[in-house]
């Protein structure tokens, strides 16, 4: 494995990730029934509004790809917090939605 | 310097300093206070197959980190990274995240993005490389930095 580690991380750093990429795992095994149901509602496009722990986040689909946004504190406008290319494959888009789904909970949850 | 610029030479990543506010002259005031210069540097490393998400999640993924650094606080950070593939044709955007500007941790002196990655579909060579921008608030007043790019791009065992 090609691993290339940015001498800008600290310990802590490494840390920090070790228990957001495993939240993120956890997560998306303990809801898979309710991302999935969400993921094929949203594969062919379409937005879905998510009240979480620490804000309001929007997930949306288009042909190209998946982002998540998390509500900005004026209240009215959205600001973009992650973004991944899918694929046309619809097995492959519902679980790369997954994924996003769970990671924008982990980024909530983790206050990240 | 001389050292700051031996380490980044080594450190496999790309650095971009910039000075956002000049030192105001005080014509015509020799009382006027001078500032000291604001200076900010983003660095971003090159793509690589993430260590941590294998060993968390046991699945391979490509991954770009950001710094931002200043030497005066900055506030609402929005550090963004993107992740380009190379293939036929342009290079193209594969993923991107931003720093959440209200979190406690886009603040001060130093404001990382190190959650930016691809998940790999198998492992099909392919290139990589980020490119890094931020917006803050410094002294009252945003800026905008200009996009910061890989040192290198890599060819990793990650299609996507």
């Amino acid at each position: 494995m090609s691993e290339i580690p940015d001498d800008f991380l600290s310990e802590a750093d490494f840390a920090w990730e070790r228990t957001y990429f495993s939240l993120m795992m956890e997560l998306k095994r303990r809801n898979s029934s309710r991302y999935e149901d969400l993921a094929g509602r949203l594969s062919a496009g379409g937005e879905e509004i998510l009240e979480l722990s620490t804000g309001t986040y929007k997930i949306s689909v288009d042909n190209n790809g998946c982002g998540y946004s998390c509500r900005e504190a004026d209240g009215k406008n959205f600001q973009r917090l992650g973004w991944v290319k899918l694929t046309e494959d619809p097995a492959e888009r519902i679980n790369a939605i997954t994924d996003a789904l769970a990671e924008c909970e982990a980024r909530a949850q983790i206050d990240a | 310097m001389r050292l700051i610029l031996n380490k980044l030479a080594t450190s496999g990543s790309l650095i971009v300093v910039i000075v956002l506010a000049s030192t105001t002259s005080a014509i015509g005031a020799s009382t006027t206070a001078t500032p000291p210069k604001t200076k900010c540097f983003i660095e971003v490393g090159n793509a690589h197959i993430s260590t941590s998400i294998f060993e968390q999640q046991g699945r391979r993924a490509v991954k770009v980190n950001a710094i931002s650094r200043c030497n005066v606080p900055q506030s609402n950070v929005i550090l963004t990274v993107k992740i380009f593939k190379e293939g036929l044709g342009i290079a193209h955007l594969v993923a991107q995240r931003s720093t959440r500007p209200e979190n406690p941790k886009s603040q001060g002196l130093v404001v990382k993005n190190q959650f930016t990655f691809l998940y790999c579909r198998d492992t099909t060579r392919s290139k990589y490389y980020g490119v890094a921008s931020a917006r803050a608030t410094i002294r009252g007043k945003g800026y905008t930095t200009p996009p910061v790019w890989s040192e290198k791009t890599l060819e990793l065992n990650c299609g996507t």
